[in-house]
């Protein structure tokens, strides 16, 4: 190595070590808070696929009837299943001033790498003990279970199992009284899996009076899409045909679908949405970070290295080449990259200390700090070879005005400004074209501006998000809760009784029965038909219009996205009682789902069209109160009927976990904004503190150039904010699309208005304030001391 | 204002500066008188503190102690509004490293000083490239600083200070950063200038460019001890002064 390169180092760094070291830890906080929102980012987007891992969550499971063992028997055997676990269920009702009810599952022989629920509090039931439980998180929320509590299960019999949806009177089965010992997790609690589990000791004391079995199976995946997609088809058709010369048994049909799930491959949809919408949502975060910390970095090492643009020219004089002196300075910059490594691992480290956000923390498989070792391992490096790469830039650009002039480009004109000096100055700073020979360039006008607009942008897209998300949380209607109350068993004389009450203003008889749409490929879903009995019961309409007669379906807004399907086209659907039948499209809608069915699912027909396609559909009840009086009917119903406030469907309640995120988010790219706009500005300002000290010095009284420097700031940011509004308004329109589509609900985006027209006028006033400080103080000092100084 | 009366009176005129823990005592009484249509030449060594004295004519910092009158007005403790004004219509400034706004073309340095004294643009414009004409710059109206010579750079400068036809024109070493080629178009525009009737008060090094000049001030530690005639190339020293010997004695 040239002696020289280090003998220029070791004179860079007794010159400006300090300013490297400085250099160094703003480069590690920025490289930090990259890292460290990707390790809360893969946490937070991992948590539900390491929950699926940690629980071994089953590729298949399936509802078996009880009073069909061939059936049960047979699923071990069924194609490409691997190993299995076929359990007993229980329907019982939880004792209690509420009407509970609770599915247990429980069986001996269950292998320990399938449906094996984390336990987040308490302990798992011991395996001898038959009165103990292991409650799922949703159960425990709903009846406020905690562990230690002691409950009393009345267990339903197999036929009143059967007639769940349609009335059974009183449980009928065994009584048991159970401790619950601990409180576990699993992906999704719902379908054949229940929302507890006991133990084998409890399964062997049980076992005759089960009303059901469930199936649970790992299947034999090879990665392959199309071979898994083929596996799960043969598996599909295997079980079905399990069923063929058996007499039919009790639960089939209407309340348990014939076809398995798939809960490995069939992702809640809630989950995506809100992966989607975190993903975004640090995306944003990472971006703007990224951009305003390699600005301001990079600034700083620019003006670091400009600075010692005439040590450079001596050098070149001496003979060191271009690459020899940035080599030096590179060298010389070693003594920030090791702070900058501390720094930036410090804070990678420490962001496994946060758990991950939102609603995505209900899936965290394992709580406390996790160290992401290679995020550090390959981060902390790359942040260092960042670092000392914008060295050796920036000290090549420095150096390579020694060798010759930059080339002189035009201004923009703003003749037309030229009455008004303050204006024309002003103006005519901001809109500079390339660094000039022996100035010190700093961040162009143009990148500022890009920078300013992807913040603004990030703000706008936020709010838009955070106020769609508030409006469809605070709008039962956009969900399809049109009702107050929803009664599981619509028997005719409660109906009767219900429309004849004053404090009912609406009541509707929804008839509900299980479709197979396009039949070639299984998807089940359910079909629903409106009976008005007294007033009306509003429906969610998406588009176009509700079907008036047979032959029209208006479509889930889940099942039209999924499908592809809009107004006018056509749908094929084959009934759970055998009748098929084609359907026109006549609009989208959101129906009140049924039975825990996933939002924006199910198809919405006439009462004719159902009872065509339904022997004996299952009927629920809507009811609209009278203002004020939902509370009152619920009382007098609820100790005889299965009744439901408008609860939130878990698709909302999980976006429901995500609203601080977009004002949190929307908080942080201010915070963001501010700093990038105090930065640019004052550096702006003080780059041109000379040239307001010149426009003193020609006469302009200190508000023309306190006037000039805040057309300087205004013109600097304001192409960036409006670039950013008008980004912001398409970014939060396609984010806001993506997460309706994702969740099944109406996706028209809410635009506030007035927090985005502000945002123009409040940037504006920042950036007015932000200069004028500078300029305040400029006007404290006396020109003469300006003018030697810049 | 007649070519007797005086454009600049400064008396008894006291600054110090606070730079780092030990004062310095830029001015320590300066009285000073510059008729109209004089070219003074204020000489001394670096520190004397000419610069700090130019710099109080033009208002661009406040005395310590003292009075400065320009064109009659008391200038030391005029408001900032006021004494803006004031330094619009009377006072033109020419730097040693020019000072024009890197930006800006030579023809828009030159309009923004008449623009913001408030003439209409096509008359700011007009002045402006009359006064480029007048010094040889006309074909450079256009082009930025950063592409002009250093002694192109400084006429632009002046023609800038003249923009508005100022009472005084204070020039601070506007030959120190040109070579020898521009500082003698420089000199030779001031002569042009003071024969036209132009007050100036030059701040320079240079023993040949003070020559140029019609009277010679020296200074040192922040008095004035000697002022005299040039004649010739040589000075004429004032009765008063002439007794003074030791320091105080021309070099």
């Amino acid at each position: 190595m040239n002696p020289g390169i280090l003998a220029v180092a070791r004179a860079e760094l007794r010159a400006g070590g300090r300013a490297l070291v400085v250099l160094g830890l703003l480069a590690g906080v920025v490289g930090g808070l990259l890292l460290g929102a990707t390790v809360v980012g893969d946490r937070t987007a991992s948590a539900y696929s390491r929950l699926v891992q940690d629980t071994g969550l089953d590729d298949a499971r399936a509802y078996l009837p009880a009073d069909l063992p061939e059936v049960t028997a047979g699923f071990a055997g069924l194609p490409g299943v691997e190993e299995s676990w076929t359990a007993y269920a229980w329907i019982a009702q939880i004792e209690g001033p509420t009407l509970q009810y609770t599915a247990v599952v429980a069986g001996p022989e269950r292998p320990d790498d399938l449906v094996d629920p984390v336990i987040v509090a308490g302990r798992a039931p011991r395996v001898e003990a038959a009165d103990e439980l292991l409650v799922g998180e949703p159960l425990a929320a709903a009846a406020g279970l905690r562990v230690g509590d002691r409950i009393t299960l009345r267990m339903l019999t197999l036929r009143q199992v059967a007639r769940f949806d349609v009335g059974f009177g009183t449980p009928e089965g065994a009584t048991r009284r159970m401790t619950v010992v601990g409180i576990g997790r699993m992906p999704s609690w719902t379908g054949p899996l229940g929302d507890s589990m006991s133990t084998p000791a409890f399964a062997a004391q049980n076992a005759g009076a089960a009303g059901g079995r469930s199936g649970f199976a790992r299947l034999a995946y090879t990665g392959d899409p199309v071979a898994d997609a083929q596996l799960r088809d043969d598996f599909v058709a295997a079980l079905a045909a399990s069923y063929v010369g058996h007499p039919r048994p009790l639960l089939v049909g209407n309340y348990v679908p014939e076809v398995p799930v798939f809960p490995t491959t069939e992702t809640d949809p809630a989950v995506a949405a809100s992966e989607r919408v975190l993903r975004l949502g640090l995306w944003g975060f990472a971006l703007v970070v990224a951009l305003g910390g390699t600005a301001v970095l990079g600034q700083g090492l620019m003006r670091h290295h400009l600075r010692g643009g005439a040590d450079q020219r001596v050098e070149n004089a001496l003979g060191l080449t271009a690459a020899e002196r940035a080599g030096a300075r590179v060298l010389a910059a070693l003594a920030g990259a090791l702070p900058a490594a501390a720094v930036a691992g410090g804070i990678t480290l420490a962001a496994g200390l946060l758990e991950p956000i939102g609603s995505q923390a209900r899936f965290e498989p394992e709580g406390g700090f996790r160290a992401d070792w290679p995020v550090v391992l390959l981060g902390v490096p790359a942040v260092v070879l960042v670092f000392l790469a914008a060295a050796a830039a920036t000290a090549a650009w420095a150096g390579r005005g020694v060798a010759t002039l930059p080339v002189l480009t035009r201004h923009r004109s703003v003749r037309w400004a030229v009455r008004w000096p303050a204006l024309f100055v002003g103006l005519r700073l901001a809109l500079r074209g390339r660094a000039l020979p022996g100035g010190a360039s700093g961040l162009p006008t143009l990148a500022a501006g890009a920078g300013i607009a992807v913040t603004v942008a990030g703000i706008v897209a936020s709010t838009m998000l955070g106020a769609s998300l508030q409006r469809l949380v605070d709008t039962p209607a956009r969900y399809g809760f049109t009702s107050d109350l929803t009664i599981a068993d619509a028997r005719d004389s409660e109906m009767r009784a219900l429309a004849a009450d004053s404090r009912v203003a609406a009541l509707a008889e929804v008839e509900t029965g299980r479709v197979t749409l396009d039949p070639s490929r299984s998807r089940q879903v359910d079909a629903y038909a409106h009976v008005a009995i007294k007033g009306d019961v509003p429906i969610s309409l998406v588009s176009g219009t509700l079907p008036t007669g047979p032959g029209q379906v208006a479509l889930g807004a889940r099942v039209a996205a999924r499908e592809e399907k809009g107004i006018g086209d056509t749908v094929d659907v084959l009934s759970s009682d055998g009748v098929p039948a084609r359907l026109v499209v006549t609009g989208v809608v959101v129906p009140q789902p049924e039975r825990g069915a996933p939002l924006g699912e199910g198809l919405l027909v006439t009462p004719d069209q159902l009872g065509q396609l339904f022997r004996q559909p299952l009927a629920s009840a809507h009811l609209v109160a009278e203002p004020g009086q939902a509370a009152s009917v619920y009382a007098d119903i609820a100790d005889r009927l299965e009744v439901h406030l408008p609860g939130m469907p878990p698709e909302i309640d999980t976006l429901a976990g995500l609203l601080r995120l977009p004002e949190i988010l929307a908080l942080v790219l201010a915070a963001v904004a501010v700093a990038g706009l105090v930065h640019t500005l004052v550096g702006a300002v003080r780059r041109h503190t000379r040239d307001a000290a010149v426009l003193a010095v020609l006469g302009a009284t200190p508000g023309q150039v306190r006037a000039a420097l805040g057309v300087l700031a205004g013109t600097t940011v304001l192409p960036g904010v409006v670039g950013g509004v008008l980004l912001g308004l398409g970014a939060g329109r396609v984010l806001w699309w993506q997460v309706a589509s994702e969740t099944g609900v109406a996706p028209d985006v809410a635009v506030p208005i007035w927090p985005i027209i502000l945002i123009v006028p409040a940037v504006l006033a920042g950036a007015a304030i932000l200069g004028a400080l500078p300029a305040l103080r400029l006007a404290r000092t006396p020109v003469a001391r300006s003018l030697h100084t810049a | 204002m007649s070519v007797r009366d005086p454009a600049l009176v400064v008396r008894g005129l006291r600054k110090t500066y606070e730079a780092g823990t030990a004062p310095v005592r830029a001015l320590r009484g300066v009285d000073l008188t510059v008729r109209a249509g004089e070219f003074v030449a204020l000489m001394g060594p670096s520190g004397c503190g000419k610069s700090t004295l130019l710099h109080l004519l033009a208002g661009l910092d406040r005395p310590d102690e003292g009075t400065i009158a320009l064109d009659g007005t008391r200038i030391e403790d005029l408001a900032p509004q006021r004494l803006a004004r004031l330094r619009r219509r009377s006072v033109g400034l020419v730097f040693q490293f020019f000072h024009l706004i890197e930006h800006m073309s030579a023809l828009e340095n030159v309009a923004l000083a008449a623009l913001v004294a408030g003439a209409r643009p096509q008359e700011a414009t007009a002045r402006a490239r009359d006064l480029l004409d007048q010094l040889g710059l006309l074909d450079k109206a256009r082009e930025l600083p950063a592409a002009l010579s250093g002694g192109q750079r400084q006429r632009v400068a002046i023609a800038r200070a003249l923009a508005n036809r100022p009472t005084l024109l204070l020039a601070d070493e506007p030959t120190g950063a040109l070579d020898s080629d521009g500082a003698a178009e420089v000199l030779d525009l001031f002569r042009r200038l003071h024969a036209l009737g132009q007050t100036i008060l030059m701040v320079t090094h240079s023993r040949e460019v003070a020559d140029g000049a019609q009277r010679l001030v020296r200074m040192r530690d922040g008095r004035i001890l000697l002022d005299g005639e040039v004649t010739s190339g040589s000075i004429e020293v004032p009765a008063e002064l002439r007794a003074a010997s030791g320091p105080w004695a021309r070099p």
